[in-house]
C-alpha cells in the first residue's frame, strides 16, 4: 500500500544542512494500522508529512497504493492523490473556523464535485454522535467534539489511507480514549490503512505495528511488548 | 463554485471581509461621488461661465467668415448668433462721444443675459434678447456724456435711432480694456442703414456658437481648415481670462483630490486584502491537504474576488450616486445655478476604479495563496513561497499609475504625484525604521506601560515601520490636500479683495488729472495713482517688418498677435501680480526699454535684447526688450502686454488711467463725474466682480466637499492598517492579561503604542506634505509656496491623537473580552 525507499530529508539552516530523516525504508500493507513512535524531534512528524505527500523528500521514493509514486509528482498531482485516497486527522483539529461542522465535513466531497456531499456528511456526523451539532461552528464545540468532526471529515472522502498526527495530543485522557475508539471503529468499518504519529503508548499499542524513529533513522523492528501484545 | 460562494458568504457574515468590502465600497463611492459631482458642477460652471463670452465658442474675425462654418454648426445642431462691433461717433443735439457699437442679431446672447434699466444707473432687470430693429440701448454713462434722457434719439452714421433701454450689463463685455469706449447696442439689421461699415472699415465680426460639448468638438474639428488665417476661435477659458484661471485651478484641485482618493483607497484595499489573505493561510493549507490543487485554490479565491468585486463595485457606485444626489439637493439652495443632470461616464469611471483597484491591490496577495504549503497544517510557521514581491508591487504600482493617468488625463500631474509618492515611501520607510530603533532609549527609562509599548513596537520593528508608513502616507495625502486647498482659497480670496477697485477711469486728459482726483477724493472715494495710456502697434521686430511675418494657419490662433494695435503704458514700478521671469525691471536710468508679457513673448518668438519698433500717433519709437514678465490676468486690474520704461512716453500725447472703488450707493457720483468730465471714460466692473465671486464661491464649495470625502477615505486607510496588526497585538495582550497584567496597564500601553506610531507617522506626514505641497504649488497650481512651521507641531499631535483614538476604538471590543476568548478566536 505504502512503500518508502531510501527516503532522506535535509533542510538548510543557518548552521549548515540538517539531516532530519536519513535512508528510511518501509512498507505498510493495505488495511494495516501503524504507529510511528519516537522522541520529540526524532523526525516522526516529518516522516508522516512525506508519506502523505504534504512534503517532498530530498532523496528517495515513496509510492502510495502501488500506483502513485508521489515523489515524482508535482504539488497539483499530489493534491489530487490526497483528494482521492488520503484522509487526515490532526492534533490541532484543523477545522475551518468559518464553516459549520456540517460544512467542514462536506469539504472533501465538495472538492471532488460529489453531489451527495451533504448527505454523506450528515451520515458521518451521525456516526460520530454529533448529529445535533451540525450547524455549530468549531469555536462553539469542545476539543473532543472538534476532533470528532475532524474524524468524520477524514472519512468523508472514503480514503484508502488515513494519516493521523497526534490525534489525542490536545485532549484529556478520557476524551482521547473515546476519540481513539471512534477512530479505530470507523477505520475497521471503512477498511482504511491507518498511519499515525503518537507519543501515547496506549494508542500505539492498539496499532498492528510500531515504527520507531530515532534521530532521523528507522530502528529495525523494535520488539516492543506492545507489538507482541497486539499480535497476541 | 458553491464552495467559493459559501466561503464568501460565510466570510461576509463573520466580518472577515468587512474591511475589504468597506474599503472597496468607499473607494468606488468616493471616486463616483467626486466625479459625478464635479461633472455636474463643471457643466454648471461652464454654462455659467459661458455667459462671459455669451456662447460656448466664438469665432472673431475682421472679415465675414465663409458660410460653410455656420452651415456646419446648424447641421450639427448647434445654436449660432452673430455680432458686429465697431467704433463710431454718437451725436446728440449738443454733444458727440466716441462709442463702441455692437450690433446683434435676434438670437443674441446664446449664453448669459442682458441686464437693462429704465433710467441711467437705475435698478436692473433681465432681457432675454437685444434691441429690436429701429432702436438702440446705451450704457448709463453715455446719457450724461451726450446730455440726453432715455427716449431721446442719437445719430449713428446716417441713421437716427431712439434710445429704448439703459444697458447695465452685457454678458460678453468681459473685463478687457480694449473696448474702453461706452457701449451702444443696436440690431444687426440696422447696420446697413448707418452706412458706417464699408469695405476696409475696422470692424470685428463675432460668430457665437453654443450647444452640446461633443457636437462643438466635432464642429471645431470640421471647420478648422476653413477658417481664414486671421480669425481667432476661443472658448470660455481663453475668452474669459478673469475666471479661466480660477476654473482650471479648481479643476486641477478636484482632480488632485480624486487622485489622492484613488491612492488612499488603493492602500486601504491592499492592507485589507493582505490581512484577508493572511488569515486564510490555514484555510488554504487545509483545503490543500483535503485535495485542493493550486488551480482549485485559484478558482475558489478568484470566484470570491470577482463576487466581492462586483458586489462592492455596484454598491459603491450606488452609494456614490446617492451621496452626490443628496449633496446636490442639500447644496441646491446655496448654488446660484441649477445643476444639470450628471452624465453616465462618472459612474463608469467609478465602476472601473473599483475593479482596477481590486485587481491591482487585492489580486496579488490572493493569488499568492496558491503557494501556501499544505504542510502548514502540521507546522504553522510554514508560509510557503512568498507572494512574488515584483508581481505585487508591479501590479499595485502599475494599477495606481494607470488609474491616476486615466482619471486625470494628465501625464505630468500623474508622474509628479506618482514619483513623489514613491520617493516619499522609500525615504519615509527608512526614517520610520530609524525612529523605531531610536525609541529604545526612551523605552528603557520609562515606566511599565511605556516599556511595554516601546517593546511592542521594537519587537515588530519592520511591521511597525510599515504601519507608520501607511499612517504617514494617509496623513500626508490629507495634509497635502488641506494645504493646497487653503492656498487656493486664499489666492481666490486675494484675487479680488473686498475693496479692490471696481471702476476704471480712462481717457483722462493730462490737464484734468488733478481735477478728477480732487473730485473723487472729495466724494470719499479711494483712488489709485494714475499712469499714461496710449494706443500703438509694433511695426518691426529685429529689423523685420511685422506684415512680412506670416501667421501659421491653424496654429496659435488664440494667442495674442504682435500686429494688433494695443494699449501701451509706461510705469516706474512693477505692477502688482506681475512677476519678472527673465531680465530685470527698469532701473533708475532706464533708456528706451520695454517689458513684454511672457505669453505674448512666447507666441511671437520675442526674446530679451530684441529690438521692437512701435508706431504711436504716426511716429516711430525704437525700444529694446529688457524683461519678460508673467501677468495675473484674473486679477481684474488693467494689465498690459507691453509696458515701457517711465520716460518713453513723455513726448507722446497720452491720456491717463486710474481706478477707484465705488460702493453701490455711490453710483450717483459716477453720473456727476461723467457730466463734469465728458471726455473721460469709466469702465464699471462691479457687476463682473460679483459674478466672479459667485463662481469662485461655487468652486470653493466643491473643493470643501471633496476634502470631506477624502478624509473619509483616509480614515478607512487608518482603520485598515490598525486592523492589519490587530491579531498579533491581541494575542500579546491576551497573554499579558493571563499573566495578571491589569486591564488599565494593557489599555495604557496599547494607547501609548498607537500614540507613538501616530506621532511618528504625523512627523513623516508633515515632512512629506511640505515637500509635496512645495512641488504641487510650484509646478501644477502656479501658487506661491509658503512654509507652514506650525504644522511640524500640529502634524505629530494630530497623528498621535487620531491613531490612538481610532486604534482604541477598533480594539475596544476585543479588550473587553476575557483573554481566553481572544486566544481561542485567534486559533
Amino acid at each position: 500500500m505504502i512503500k518508502a525507499s531510501g527516503v532522506t530529508k535535509k533542510v538548510n539552516t543557518s548552521e549548515g544542512p540538517l539531516v532530519i530523516l536519513e535512508g528510511i525504508d518501509l512498507e505498510i500493507n493495505q488495511g494495516e494500522s501503524v504507529a510511528i513512535v519516537g522522541a520529540s524531534g526524532s523526525g516522526k512528524t516529518t516522516l508522516l508529512s512525506l508519506l502523505a505527500g504534504l512534503d517532498s523528500p530530498s532523496s528517495g521514493t515513496i509510492t502510495i497504493g502501488d500506483r502513485y509514486e508521489i515523489t515524482q509528482m508535482s504539488e497539483a498531482e499530489r493534491a489530487e492523490v490526497r483528494g482521492e485516497m488520503i484522509g487526515f486527522v490532526f492534533q490541532t483539529f484543523q477545522l475551518l473556523g468559518s464553516l459549520t461542522a456540517l460544512e467542514n465535513v462536506m469539504l472533501p466531497s465538495e472538492l471532488r464535485g460529489d453531489a451527495s456531499a451533504a448527505k454523506v456528511a450528515r451520515d458521518l456526523l451521525g456516526r460520530v454522535g454529533l448529529e445535533h451539532r451540525t450547524g455549530h461552528y468549531p469555536r462553539q464545540l469542545s476539543g473532543g467534539e472538534q476532533q470528532r468532526v475532524a474524524i468524520a471529515r477524514a472519512f468523508a472522502s472514503d480514503p484508502s489511507v488515513l494519516f493521523a498526527d497526534e490525534p489525542t495530543g490536545n485532549l484529556d485522557a478520557n476524551t482521547g480514549a473515546k476519540v481513539i475508539d471512534l477512530l479505530f471503529e470507523l477505520n475497521a468499518d471503512f477498511g482504511t490503512t491507518l498511519v499515525l504519529v503518537t507519543h501515547d503508548a496506549r494508542l500505539a499499542a492498539r496499532c498492528d505495528r510500531q515504527l520507531l524513529i530515532e534521530a532521523g533513522k528507522h530502528l529495525p523492528e523494535p520488539q516492543s511488548p506492545a507489538r507482541v501484545e497486539a499480535r497476541g | 463554485m458553491a464552495l467559493a460562494i459559501r466561503l464568501l458568504l460565510r466570510d461576509l457574515r463573520s466580518g472577515e471581509l468587512s474591511l475589504l468590502l468597506a474599503s472597496l465600497v468607499i473607494a468606488v463611492g468616493t471616486v463616483t461621488t467626486i466625479t459625478l459631482f464635479v461633472d455636474r458642477l463643471q457643466q454648471a460652471l461652464l454654462l455659467e461661465s459661458s455667459s462671459f463670452i455669451a456662447a460656448d465658442k466664438v469665432i472673431a474675425s475682421s472679415r465675414p467668415v465663409p458660410d460653410s462654418i455656420t452651415e456646419s454648426a446648424e447641421r450639427l445642431g448647434l445654436q449660432s448668433s452673430q455680432t458686429l462691433s465697431f467704433l463710431s461717433m454718437a451725436f446728440s443735439a449738443e454733444r458727440a462721444q466716441l462709442a463702441a457699437v455692437k450690433a446683434v442679431d435676434d438670437r443674441y446672447p446664446l449664453r448669459g443675459k442682458l441686464i437693462v434699466a429704465d433710467a441711467p444707473f437705475g435698478e436692473g432687470r433681465v432681457e432675454s434678447s437685444g434691441p429690436r430693429s429701429g432702436e438702440i440701448w446705451m450704457e448709463s454713462r453715455l446719457f450724461p456724456s451726450l446730455d440726453i434722457a432715455l427716449g431721446e434719439s442719437v445719430d449713428i452714421g446716417a441713421l437716427t435711432l431712439p434710445t429704448r433701454r439703459v444697458l447695465l450689463k452685457e454678458p460678453d463685455r468681459g473685463g478687457g480694456f480694449d473696448t474702453v469706449a461706452p457701449r451702444i447696442v443696436m440690431n444687426l439689421a440696422d447696420v446697413p442703414g448707418t452706412e458706417i461699415v464699408q469695405p476696409g472699415s475696422r470692424v470685428t465680426y463675432r460668430y457665437l456658437f453654443a450647444g452640446d460639448a461633443d457636437a462643438l468638438m466635432a464642429w471645431e474639428a470640421e471647420i478648422k481648415q476653413d477658417l481664414p488665417p486671421d480669425t481667432r476661435i476661443y472658448g470660455v477659458k481663453e475668452g474669459a481670462e478673469e475666471i479661466g484661471e480660477a476654473l482650471s485651478k479648481a479643476e486641477r484641485f478636484l482632480l488632485l483630490g480624486g487622485l489622492l482618493g484613488v491612492i488612499l483607497a488603493g492602500v486601504a484595499i491592499a492592507l485589507a486584502a493582505n490581512r484577508y489573505a493572511f488569515r486564510h493561510f490555514d484555510h488554504v493549507a487545509i483545503l490543500k491537504t483535503l485535495g485542493a490543487t493550486p488551480a482549485r485554490i485559484d478558482q475558489v479565491y478568484l470566484s470570491i474576488f470577482v463576487g466581492l468585486g462586483v458586489s462592492a463595485t455596484l454598491l459603491g457606485a450606488l452609494l456614490g450616486y446617492m451621496t452626490q444626489a443628496g449633496v446636490s439637493q442639500i447644496l441646491a439652495p446655496l448654488l446660484p445655478v441649477s445643476l444639470p443632470q450628471p452624465s453616465l461616464w462618472p459612474i463608469l469611471l467609478g465602476l472601473s476604479t473599483g475593479m482596477v483597484c481590486l485587481l491591482a491591490f487585492a489580486l496579488p496577495p490572493l493569488l499568492a495563496l496558491r503557494n501556501i504549503e499544505p504542510q502548514r497544517v502540521i507546522r504553522r510557521d510554514l508560509v510557503g513561497a512568498e507572494p512574488s514581491a515584483m508581481l505585487a508591487y508591479g501590479f499595485g504600482g502599475g494599477g495606481t499609475f494607470g488609474l491616476m493617468w486615466w482619471y486625470s488625463q494628465d501625464l505630468w500631474l500623474t508622474s509628479l504625484l506618482f514619483v513623489g509618492s514613491l520617493a516619499a515611501v522609500a525615504l519615509l520607510g527608512l526614517v520610520a525604521l530609524l525612529l523605531i530603533r531610536s525609541s529604545r532609549q526612551v523605552g528603557l527609562q520609562a515606566g511599565s506601560a511605556w516599556r511595554l509599548a516601546i517593546a511592542g513596537l521594537r519587537r515588530r520593528q519592520f511591521q511597525s515601520a510599515l504601519q507608520i508608513l501607511a499612517f504617514g502616507l494617509a496623513l500626508m495625502l490629507l495634509l497635502t490636500l488641506y494645504l493646497v486647498r487653503t492656498s487656493l482659497l486664499d489666492e481666490w480670496r486675494n484675487q479680488i479683495p473686498e475693496d479692490a477697485p471696481n471702476h476704471f477711469a480712462m481717457n483722462i486728459l493730462a490737464e484734468e488729472r488733478v481735477a478728477i482726483r480732487d473730485f473723487l477724493t472729495a466724494g470719499k472715494v479711494p483712488v489709485t495713482p494714475d499712469y499714461p495710456m496710449i494706443r500703438g502697434r509694433i511695426t518691426q521686430h529685429n529689423g523685420i517688418a511685422i506684415e512680412a511675418k506670416q501667421f501659421q494657419s491653424g496654429e496659435e490662433r488664440s494667442a495674442p498677435r504682435m500686429s494688433s494695435t494695443r494699449n501701451l503704458t509706461a510705469i516706474a514700478s512693477l505692477p502688482n501680480d506681475n512677476k519678472i521671469l527673465e531680465g530685470a525691471w527698469f532701473g533708475a536710468d532706464a533708456g528706451f526699454e520695454v517689458s513684454v508679457e511672457s505669453e505674448f513673448a512666447r507666441s511671437n518668438q520675442l526674446a530679451l535684447g530684441d529690438e521692437l519698433i512701435f508706431e504711436i500717433e504716426g511716429r516711430p519709437l525704437t525700444t529694446v526688450i529688457t524683461s519678460i514678465r508673467s501677468v495675473a490676468w484674473d486679477n481684474l486690474q488693467p494689465n498690459f502686454y507691453l509696458i515701457f520704461s517711465p520716460e518713453v512716453l513723455t513726448d507722446f500725447p497720452s491720456t491717463f488711467m486710474t481706478s477707484f472703488y465705488l460702493q453701490s450707493d455711490q453710483k450717483q457720483l459716477l453720473s456727476d463725474l461723467l457730466r463734469k468730465f465728458p471726455t473721460m471714460t469709466v469702465l464699471e466692473v462691479d457687476a463682473l466682480i460679483e459674478q466672479i465671486q459667485t463662481i469662485v464661491g461655487q468652486v470653493t464649495l466643491a473643493v470643501e466637499f471633496m476634502l470631506v470625502l477624502i478624509l473619509l477615505s483616509g480614515a478607512m486607510v487608518l482603520l485598515a492598517s490598525i486592523q492589519a496588526s490587530l491579531d498579533e497585538r491581541m494575542q500579546q495582550f491576551a497573554i499579558l492579561r493571563t499573566l495578571g497584567a491589569s486591564n488599565r496597564l494593557v489599555r495604557l500601553s496599547l494607547a501609548l503604542e498607537f500614540a507613538v506610531l501616530g506621532g511618528f507617522a504625523g512627523l513623516l506626514a508633515t515632512l512629506g506634505a511640505e515637500a509635496t505641497v512645495y512641488g504641487l504649488e510650484r509646478e501644477i497650481f502656479d501658487l506661491t509656496y509658503t512654509p507652514t512651521p506650525l504644522l511640524w507641531l500640529v502634524g505629530p499631535v494630530i497623528g498621535a491623537v487620531l491613531i490612538s483614538a481610532v486604534g482604541m476604538l477598533a480594539t475596544r471590543k476585543v479588550l473587553d473580552q476575557p483573554p481566553v476568548a481572544v486566544l481561542r478566536s485567534l486559533g
